[in-house]
C-alpha cells in the first residue's frame, strides 16, 4: 500500500484517496504522533477492507460506523 | 395560542425525545438533573406542553449525540447518529467520495471544518495533477 505523510490541518488524522484503476493510497496527517498515524492507517484499512467507496451509504453513515468500531 | 404548525413540531419533539430517552434508558428526573432543569420542564417537553428553547436543544442534542434536526425536523431521522457536526463539512465530505476528481475518505475529528476538507480537496487536485504530469 503506497503510503505518504504530508502536513494536513489538525482536525484531520488522514484521509484513503482511490484512483480510475481502483489503486490506493493512503495519506496521513505529518503533524501527528506515530502511534496516532498507526491508528489512522487501520482506520483507512477498514475503509478499503468494508469496500466503503463502493457503497451507498452517505460519508456521515460510513464515519459514523467506521468511528464506532473503532 | 399556538399555531398547528408549532403544535406539530412540538408533538415531534416530544416524540423523538421520549425515543432517545427510552433507547439511552434514561427517565425524566435524570435528564432534567443532566440538563440542570427541574423536572417539571423535562414533563412539559415530554407531554408535548412546551418546546425548549434553542440553546437547550442544542445541549440536548449533544447529551445524546444527535443532530438538532433529528429533534426538530420530520426527515431529521435520516440524520440521527450522524458523525460530522458542521452541514457543509458533511457535503464536501460526501463530494470527497463520490467525485471522481477526488475519490476519497477521510479520517478527522467530528468537529471537521469546511475550510479543512477544502484544504485537502485542492492537495488531492495538486498530488493528481502532478501524477498526470501536468504539474513539474
Amino acid at each position: 500500500m503506497r503510503t505518504i505523510l504530508i502536513d494536513l490541518p489538525y482536525d484531520c488524522r488522514g484521509y484513503v484517496v482511490e484512483n480510475e484503476t481502483g489503486d490506493s493510497c493512503i495519506v496521513l496527517n505529518a503533524r501527528m504522533s506515530h502511534e496516532m498515524n498507526v491508528k489512522s492507517y487501520e482506520h483507512e484499512l477498514r475503509h478499503l477492507k468494508n469496500k466503503d467507496f463502493r457503497c451507498n451509504d452517505s460519508v456521515d453513515e460510513i464515519e459514523s460506523c467506521c468511528h464506532k468500531d473503532n | 395560542m399556538p399555531t398547528e404548525e408549532y403544535e406539530k413540531m412540538m408533538k415531534l419533539f416530544s416524540t423523538r425525545l421520549k425515543e432517545l430517552m427510552e433507547e439511552n434508558d434514561i427517565n425524566q428526573v435524570e435528564l432534567s438533573a443532566a440538563m440542570g432543569l427541574s423536572r417539571s420542564t423535562v414533563n412539559k417537553w415530554v407531554t408535548q406542553k412546551a418546546i425548549p428553547r434553542m440553546g437547550i436543544i442544542e445541549k440536548l442534542a449533544s447529551y445524546f449525540g444527535v443532530p438538532k434536526s433529528y429533534l426538530l425536523e420530520q426527515d431529521g431521522k435520516t440524520n440521527k447518529r450522524a458523525y460530522y457536526v458542521d452541514p457543509e463539512t458533511v457535503l464536501l465530505a460526501q463530494e470527497l467520495k463520490d467525485n471522481p476528481e477526488y475519490r476519497a475518505l477521510l479520517d478527522a475529528t467530528r468537529n471537521l471544518k469546511p475550510e479543512s476538507v477544502k484544504e485537502i480537496m485542492a492537495f488531492i487536485k495538486y498530488q493528481k495533477a502532478k501524477e498526470e504530469g501536468h504539474i513539474d
